[in-house]
């Protein structure tokens, strides 16, 4: 009963938290168009005056996409390289905007506000940077928990490709469970950072984990329960993908538009994710 | 459909019951070669120590003119013998303890039992290694006999000569160690490959034959790039070995023997084909299925028998399409094995009438890897099995050769724009993908193709000798039409078969056959265009550099003289425009070219050029201005090494850039979303 008031609470509030959403989602887009707009103007150099690149408006092609990497790979690739710091990016950026999404999410009432938004964002900047570093340190434990005796697995001789596909397979969904849990322990150590005020990352860091270990089975739930949406979502965009043609202005517009739907929507479910967790454990855990 | 149940087996039966006694059936009604070699071997695997203990009886034909005084034979597994040998002086990778493997002749003994072993001499034909003359000189400091020399090539002195077209025979007994598996033969825990793994006569090549100003011996060294060169042989192979291992092999099983004590022997027949190899295995699961005539087995590990269908799939496209565009496959079966992963560096060889293939679990329908393996080394059957060219020292005309018929019954069987891989964002025919493969690589002008294989600098066998071969039979193909192209290749089956042709005999044919469908619409011959791609680095590349188009004036200045000079003004002559399409040869190749011109309302010409100057303009004088213009309309020159330049338009789209951006947008959205699980 508790998960389901949570999972509707969480779609209330990511639903009246639009003006919130949009705000992070044109910061994200001016940050990701820095690198965009550059790429363009190499692509249409590259193009030139050529018939070629017109093979790639509907379908992918191989040879012209080969000819594309004969002629600009090197700057291309220039682009990919630059992504790291950009990711990097992103994550401090993302762990920026924590403080306020919680401030907002713990009081959705009233009009959104820009400046007490980005004042939250400030407030708590500092603890849940530091945050963002342990869980890194606890997904790369997480990490060396799978892949090691994995490697162990797998490294013997004389497998068959199938015991190794399987084992592999394996150990990645048991790494996928634990990137969740993960993720769960960090947002709690910041609920518990903004709801007691206590700034002592690794203790708090302990007590979400006591926490989400202690409702684990809930949580895993909860977590089943958010993921439709998003598995829905990314259905129905591989379904355009694989279906519409995109070989015109106008679809290209379109396309572009729906993928910028899908961004926003995946920034409203985060948001959602945040409320859902957030009631969960102000229900349960600091009613008592 | 395949068929589990050996039911299937009537044309084999058939075979074997109209044999001339139990012990020797034929297998085919008249033999397809002369048969110069036959090998008769008993050999028994020792699955503990790895070893194979064998007795063989060799009956060699002189086919020259020549007395010959010698026979040569490759010991191909002494080129892991040590660190010296020419194979792993190239490769610089030397094996471990377990990886050594040898080849060893105890004795041997002519016709008249008169002992030969005394005379025993590895030789080394290809020193010194051209371009690699500096790292492997001639005599390395402390090699003091033949023993640290490489002994792959082994001359052993006769009693007796030879005269012309005598037969004689010499029994020999051999050990072979078997390698931890490396270039397709050896062991990997209970798994065995078994391929070059007994002494193996050399081919003697009489005066005339392909290259040779006199009689010899051609034979090489087993060299890191090299693959190899034999007689279409008969063979006789008894194998025993543990009861317990299913065996694939290039011959036909005649009898089995059960002996009661843990092994089973083995009776193996094969006709015609230039090599014997086998593999056994406890785990082997098997596959049969009918194509005309020919029993397809299919052998496999059970992870892979899911896959069964695809491999045996592929086989009977590429039975059915070289039959119909090349010639028949003469024997009435092939087996196609798929080793496990353990064996995986067995993966992708071919034998004659058997062939690996290689698959990974879990492969998806859409990388058809398996398949362009499987078709690939099935047509070795005819590129290399039934046209034996000389792979040491001709390699483009079997890995080139059979490329070029792997992409095109990839691309007829699977589709030219998905026959290498089917996925859903991302799509490649086989054509596509040679093409590609010897463009990026590092380097396509490193080297002609028309070399050993072992001459091949820096890594670009690979590229200049399938794929780029491939892409210029390809584009051969497109110039000269399907029909003629076909044609060349029946003709070279027809003549060929089951001799050695060489690069020239290919050409005399294409010239040939391109004259009698062309006349001498591409010159007196097609010399030109093996000179270029095969025999030299040349590469292509046609560009249309701009073009420009302007209001057409009159020509203005002063005219006239004395007193009668007049001065005109350069006017706009209305409604009229000068178009002018620059065309550059940018690379060393020429080819004749066709270009496309395409005016603004809607009127198009196809102009020839024949593609010698460096330069060519083409101008219009006319009411409509150009469009855009495109060399080779009909995407014919795939040797063309940059096809972005191969066009160019007044108003260029920006819908393409438009929509990788977006994707690449979307693509980083996305992974800042991801990056969100650290926080």
């Amino acid at each position: 009963m508790k998960i389901l008031k949570s999972y509707t609470k969480g779609w209330a509030v990511s639903l009246n938290s639009k003006r919130m959403i949009s705000l992070i989602y044109i910061s994200y887009l001016i940050l990701a168009l820095l690198l965009v707009i550059p790429f363009y103007r190499l692509f249409v150099s590259v193009a030139g005056n050529s018939l070629l690149p017109d093979e790639l408006i509907s379908n992918f092609d191989a040879t012209a996409f080969g000819e594309f990497l004969r002629e600009g790979g090197k700057v291309f690739s220039f682009f990919l390289k630059a992504l790291l710091p950009w990711l990097i990016l992103f994550l401090v950026l993302g762990t920026f905007f924590q403080g306020g999404i919680i401030s907002w999410i713990s009081n959705p009432r009233g009009r959104f506000s820009s400046s007490s938004f980005i004042n939250n964002c400030l407030r708590y900047f500092w603890p849940f940077i530091k945050t963002s570093f342990y869980t890194l340190i606890i997904q790369v434990i997480f990490g060396i928990l799978v892949y090691l005796p994995l490697s162990l697995l797998v490294g013997r001789e004389n497998l068959s490709d199938a015991y190794i596909g399987k084992t592999v397979m394996i150990a990645v969904a048991i790494h996928l469970l634990l990137l969740i849990w993960g993720t769960m322990i960090a947002e709690f150590t910041r609920f518990y950072i903004f709801l007691t005020g206590n700034r002592k990352v690794l203790k708090t860091i302990w007590k979400a984990f006591k926490f989400s270990l202690r409702k684990i089975i809930g949580l895993f739930g909860m977590y089943l329960m958010w993921v439709i949406v998003p598995l829905i979502l990314f259905i129905a965009l591989y379904w355009i993908r694989m279906h519409w043609t995109i070989d015109s202005g106008l679809m290209i517009f379109l396309l572009f538009i729906i993928q910028q739907l899908f961004v926003w929507l995946r920034f409203l479910l985060k948001i959602q994710k945040t409320g859902i967790f957030y009631r969960y454990l102000v229900s349960g855990e600091l009613k008592g | 459909m395949l068929n589990k149940k050996f039911t299937q087996t009537a044309i084999i039966l058939t075979f074997l019951l109209s044999g001339t006694n139990s012990q020797t059936q034929v297998i085919l009604k008249t033999p397809l070669s002369e048969r110069v070699t036959e090998y008769n071997i008993q050999v028994k695997l020792d699955t503990e120590t790895k070893k194979l203990n064998g007795e063989m009886i060799l009956k060699w034909t002189n086919p020259s003119q020549d007395t010959v005084r010698d026979l040569q034979f490759h010991m191909y597994l002494n080129a892991f013998k040590n660190d010296k040998s020419t194979f792993l002086s190239e490769t610089r990778s030397g094996p471990q303890e377990e990886d050594r493997s040898w080849v060893e002749i105890e004795s041997i003994k002519d016709q008249d039992g008169t002992d030969l072993s005394g005379g025993i001499n590895y030789i080394r034909p290809d020193q010194p290694i051209t371009y690699r003359d500096l790292r492997v000189p001639e005599e390395l400091p402390g090699q003091k006999d033949d023993q640290e020399k490489d002994q792959t090539v082994l001359s052993i002195p006769l009693d007796k000569p030879v005269l012309p077209g005598e037969t004689t025979e010499v029994s020999l007994t051999f050990t072979s160690k078997l390698p931890l598996l490396r270039r397709r033969t050896g062991y990997a825990g209970d798994y065995f490959f078994v391929a070059q793994w007994f002494p193996k006569l050399a081919v003697y090549e009489p005066a005339g034959m392909r290259y040779a100003e006199k009689g010899g011996w051609n034979a090489h060294q087993f060299h890191a790039n090299s693959e190899f060169y034999a007689n279409h042989s008969l063979y006789e192979v008894a194998l025993t070995l543990p009861d317990d291992y299913v065996v694939g092999s290039g011959g036909v099983l005649q009898k089995e023997e059960n002996h009661g004590d843990g092994t089973k022997t083995l009776f193996l027949r094969a006709e015609d084909i230039v090599d014997f190899a086998w593999t056994a295995s406890q785990e082997y699961q098997g596959f049969e299925d009918q194509w005309e005539h020919v029993k397809i087995r299919f052998l496999c590990y059970p992870e892979h028998a899911y896959q069964a269908e695809r491999h045996i799939d592929a086989i009977k496209y590429a039975l059915e399409y070289l039959t119909e565009h090349v010639g028949p496959y003469p024997w009435p079966y092939v087996t196609c094995i798929g080793p496990p992963q353990k064996g995986s560096g067995a993966n992708g060889m071919e034998y004659t009438t058997l062939f690996t293939a290689g698959t990974i679990w879990g492969l998806p329908d859409g990388i058809r890897l398996p398949e362009m393996v499987t078709v690939h080394e099935f047509g070795h059957s005819y590129f290399m099995g039934i046209l034996a060219t000389n792979e040491f020292e001709e390699p483009w005309m079997d890995e080139g050769m059979n490329t070029y018929w792997e992409n095109r019954i990839m691309d007829y069987a699977y589709g030219n724009k998905t026959s290498m891989f089917d996925l859903p964002f991302l799509n490649m025919g086989d054509v596509e993908f040679s093409r590609l493969t010897y463009l990026l690589s590092p380097n396509p002008k490193i080297a002609d193709s028309f070399r050993p294989a072992w001459e091949f600098p820096h890594g670009s066998y690979g590229p200049l000798i399938y794929q780029k071969t491939a892409t210029w039979l390809n584009m051969l193909e497109r110039m000269i039409g399907q029909p003629v192209i076909d044609e060349v290749f029946k003709r070279f089956y027809q003549r060929w078969s089951f001799k050695h042709p060489a690069t020239q005999d290919f050409i005399d044919i294409v010239n040939e056959a391109v004259s009698e469908f062309h006349g001498d619409q591409f010159g007196e011959s097609m010399d030109w265009y093996f000179n270029q791609f095969l025999k030299s680095d040349k590469m292509m590349d046609y560009a249309i550099e701009r073009i420009s188009v302007r209001q057409m004036k009159e020509k203005g200045g002063i005219y006239g003289d004395n007193d009668n000079m007049e001065y005109r003004e350069s006017e706009k002559m209305e409604g009229l425009f000068r178009s002018e399409v620059r065309l550059e040869r940018l690379e060393e190749a020429i080819v004749p070219v066709e270009i496309l011109v395409h005016f603004e309302n809607g009127e198009e010409i196809i102009e020839k050029w024949d593609g010698k100057s460096r330069a060519y303009d083409l101008i219009y004088e006319k009411p409509d201005k150009v469009a855009w213009a495109m060399i080779d309309p009909e995407m014919k020159m795939l040797m063309d090494a940059n096809l972005m330049n191969n066009s160019y338009t007044m108003k260029p789209s920006r819908l393409s850039g438009a929509k990788y951006s977006g994707k690449f947008l979307f693509m980083i959205q996305n992974l800042m979303q991801f990056v969100s699980i650290f926080n």
